[in-house]
């Protein structure tokens, strides 16, 4: 009976450990176990029960392949989500900060394209770290035909999706400029009028808010 | 005897198992041996791939049995979809044997 289980567990030796094919793998194991017995019990030598189960088996690398390519596909997804998570959380967290080095500078008071400058190079890096990691996302290319038919209505909804969200980001950028430029000129208070770009920052959030609970 | 004739009605007859009880691969595998006389019974990986489909179109869904001796299994439970579809297959097989029938 030991034979059956190792010859199973040879079987999934190069598969992925996940739960799919864990439940399987034993699924398998109890099912064999039980067929060996009753083979026993009718009388049959070991050899011949061992072979008998073994032949009942049949073409499993199909099966065991399709699980496979399911398990690829939530990894790479799992692994992208993590890698998003952790990319937006450092940005947020640099856009604290970046306020934070406002007011502190402020504090010291430095000149102010001191802390205006050291304002917008912390929310540039985060944001090109927010804009690289969306565009290099990879691209999800798997043989299964439904899941990659999936995969394509999901991904091209997304893009549309994030397609507006582009342009309404630019919108919101390309007026905050104007406004901003505007405002200092007519009031000359360029000490004050950077804040335009923080509510706007705000403005964006909570633009992105309002489209995501829309959804 | 062409075995690819039954392999095609494998989710069917499957299903019409699942229709009396709730159940687990090698049972349902043991009464197809049983009901044929021992003629036919399906290869495991023939069994699980048709469960794996029929769980994927929601037509049965898998729980773990408590089972008292032994180890826990997973068995398998027909949904309504799963008995629509069971009702279709069968008229479908009626016309086909009719047909069949007739020609050979």
């Amino acid at each position: 009976m030991d034979k059956v289980k190792n010859y199973v567990e040879e079987l999934f030796n190069n598969t992925p450990k996940t739960s799919r094919v864990l439940d399987l793998k034993n699924e398998l194991i109890m099912d064999l176990s039980e067929k060996y017995d009753d083979l026993i019990k009718d009388g049959k030598k070991e050899s011949d029960a061992y072979k008998e189960v073994i032949s009942s088996i049949g073409e499993i690398d199909e099966l065991i392949s399709s699980i496979n390519n399911d398990y690829i596909i939530n990894d790479n997804m799992l692994k992208t989500k993590r890698k998003t998570a952790l990319v937006v959380s450092i940005s947020v967290g640099i856009y604290i900060l970046s306020l934070i080095a406002v007011i502190v500078l402020s504090e010291l008071e430095l000149p102010d394209y001191i802390v205006v400058s050291s304002f917008f190079t912390l929310v540039g890096i985060a944001t090109c770290m927010i804009v690289y990691h969306f565009m290099s996302l990879p691209k999800y290319i798997k043989n299964d035909e439904t899941i990659v038919e999936e995969f394509k209505e999901w991904k091209n909804k997304n893009s549309k999706k994030s397609e507006i969200k582009k342009t309404i980001n630019s919108i919101i950028w390309t007026l905050t400029v104007i406004i901003y430029l505007l405002v200092s000129f007519s009031t000359m208070a360029w000490h004050i009028t950077w804040i335009v770009f923080i509510i706007a920052s705000l403005f964006e959030q909570v633009v992105k808010l309002i489209m995501a609970m829309k959804e | 005897m062409t075995s690819d004739i039954i392999r095609g009605h494998t989710e069917t007859i499957i299903l019409a198992h699942l229709l009396k009880k709730d159940s687990y691969g090698y049972e349902i595998n043991k009464t197809v041996k049983e009901k044929t006389n021992n003629l036919y019974e399906f290869k495991e990986a023939t069994l699980y791939c048709a469960f794996k489909r029929l769980e994927e179109n929601g037509l049965i869904t898998s729980y773990w049995g408590n089972q008292t001796t032994g180890a826990r299994r997973r068995y398998y439970k027909i949904t309504e979809d799963g008995k629509k579809t069971y009702e279709r297959n069968l008229e479908d097989w009626k016309q086909t044997k009719k047909i069949i029938d007739k020609l050979i």
